[in-house]
């Protein structure tokens, strides 16, 4: 998408109070806050797909605040499931006994909302990718999962998300299993995890893996865990959360 | 004038012919069983409050426990609460009135003889109904199909004699539930996912190999609710009589259809021509005898 020539020009993630005009840029999309009258602004958001989105906001006071912040990455092209599919580029091979840590990027969605009386309100959204964002099967036809998939990079550190695309996702992997195993995908409820963000850098909950056997059966058992550095700031959450604080899966 | 008026409302003679009436009333025959009014009032009181307690008992199951439920099941289990009650009623006001149903048995058999001969298709839509509620064939809002019928839509409920299906114009089509239950149903909605299937016929002098790939980029890029994994599919399905026949495979969303079945040709017609790959139409090569 071109962004390392125009990174700098970029906006960030935040809150802006907005007395007159607010424009804010990211890769692909534009949007500008505009007020109309005493007690009425505009919003307008021109998107890569050139579709444009644009709503009043009544307010009470003489400005208003809004934050920007990194979102699931859901909603794109519809809302059809709370599940997130990442196949990763390499595959991590995991020895007996084993277990290691490793980072993956997830892409992500932004989402703009309308603070208020310390209520943050989701009033818009929006993917700076809309080509990286598809749908995926885990499972077979009939008994599967429906998925958001993406084919997502391993990366070496925390700030190597792409900004405004994606966030970097840390996988603690333990293997209790008898044999080696390649681990070639991870797949998990995204709504049981936050998103975290510093400027123009997003971080997701991290995953904890471990692969285990329960007499004559292997299964993996996946569990999140919130992150607690205070240098990031927590992202409002678009959607409702979900509480699942295991999930079994299968071994392929 | 006076005197009259003294003779016609004697009390005496109005007491003892409003006793006789009551006394008719107060017990009287049917079918060899003797009702009194003060037991048939009570059993109309205690269906009144059978029907009150029914409408209350299924408004409180609405507005509290429906909500959680899946559609349909809330609602045959509302059905199931009033109407239980009300039967429950009516056996109460039975056993109060001291109804003895010994004697219609045997009358009654006879009666559901003619009845059942008379009423046959009545009868076989109500049992087909009750078959239908158990089986569940497909749920509330399901999309189904009957091939046979060529009937398609969302599935809307099952009635004491009929199926509802709301068919995709938005019209209602009600079956019966006999013809519903015998049929073939496709249910198209049951699977998180479904495959679509589009043939497109390129050239011989195409390479096929390029053809694929660029309908699987273009698919890729342009139908964001064509899955990515599985992947789209291509077959080489036929060397045609005019041009070699490529089968595209794609699996979408259950809900998502009407975004990817309409546009698909258009989108690999587009992809072909752009690349400049030709689509042959039926031709015939004659040659000519020297």
């Amino acid at each position: 998408m071109g962004l390392e020539n125009t990174h700098k020009e970029y906006s960030s993630y935040g809150s802006y109070d907005i007395e007159e005009e607010l424009v804010l840029f990211f890769p692909s999309v534009e949007i500008r806050i505009k007020r109309e009258s005493e007690n009425v602004f505009s919003y307008l958001r021109k998107d890569p797909e050139g579709n444009i989105a644009e709503k009043i906001i009544p307010v009470q006071g003489n400005k208003i605040k809004i934050e920007v912040a990194p979102i699931r990455p859901l909603n794109y092209p519809v809302r059809r499931t709370n599940f997130v599919y990442l196949k990763f580029d390499q595959e991590v091979y995991l020895a007996k006994n084993a277990s290691t840590t490793f980072l993956v990027r997830c892409p992500v969605e932004i989402g703009i909302f309308l603070i208020h009386d310390s209520h943050k309100d989701s009033m818009d959204w929006f993917t700076c990718d809309p080509s990286g964002s598809r749908f995926g099967l885990y499972g077979s036809p009939d008994t599967g999962k429906l998925c958001k998939f993406f084919k997502v990079p391993i990366v070496k550190t925390e700030m190597d998300s792409e900004p405004f695309l994606s966030c970097v996702m840390r996988l603690d992997f333990e293997n209790l299993l008898e044999r080696g195993y390649s681990v070639t995908k991870a797949i998990f409820p995204v709504t049981d995890h936050f998103l975290y963000y510093k400027e123009d850098r997003a971080q997701l909950d991290s995953l904890k893996v471990t692969l285990r056997k329960r007499m004559a059966v292997e299964y993996v058992e996946t569990a999140e865990v919130h992150l607690k550095d205070m240098q990031w700031q927590k992202s409002p959450s678009w959607e409702k959360d979900t509480e699942t604080p295991s999930m079994e899966m299968s071994l392929e | 004038m006076g005197e009259r008026y003294r003779n016609t409302f004697d009390g005496d003679e109005f007491g003892i012919m409003f006793d006789e009436i009551f006394s008719q009333l107060q017990s009287f025959e049917i079918g060899g069983t003797e009702f009194s009014l003060f037991s048939l009032i009570i059993g109309a009181i205690i269906m009144l409050i059978g029907f009150t307690i029914a409408r209350i008992a299924r408004a409180i199951f609405n507005k509290y426990y429906a909500p959680v439920l899946p559609e349909h099941t809330a609602k045959n289990f509302g059905k199931m609460i009033y109407f239980g009650i009300i039967i429950i009623s009516f056996l109460v006001f039975t056993s109060t009135t001291g109804i003895d149903f010994s004697g219609l048995v045997v009358a009654g058999g006879i009666l559901g003889i003619v009845i059942g001969f008379a009423t046959q298709s009545v009868v076989a839509n109500l049992i087909s109904g009750i078959f239908l509620l158990i089986e569940k064939p497909a749920k509330q809002g399901d999309s189904i199909e009957l091939p046979d019928s060529n009937i398609s839509g969302s599935f809307v409920d099952v009635g004491t004699f009929s199926v509802r299906v709301r068919k995709f114009d938005g019209t209602i089509m009600r079956i019966p539930n006999e013809k519903f239950f015998t049929s073939n149903i496709r249910v198209l909605t049951d699977s998180p996912v479904r495959r679509h299937e589009a043939k497109v016929g390129i050239a011989y002098k195409e390479d096929i190999d390029g053809a694929i790939q660029i309908l699987r980029k273009t698919i890729s890029s342009r139908m964001p609710y064509v899955l990515h994994e599985p992947e789209p599919e291509f077959r080489v399905e036929e060397l045609g009589d005019s041009s070699i026949n490529i089968l595209i495979l794609v699996w979408h969303p259950k809900q998502d259809w009407g975004k990817v079945v309409p546009m698909l040709l258009k989108v690999a017609k587009n992809a072909l021509d752009d690349a400049g790959i030709e689509i042959p139409f039926p031709q015939r090569v004659i040659w000519k005898r020297e």
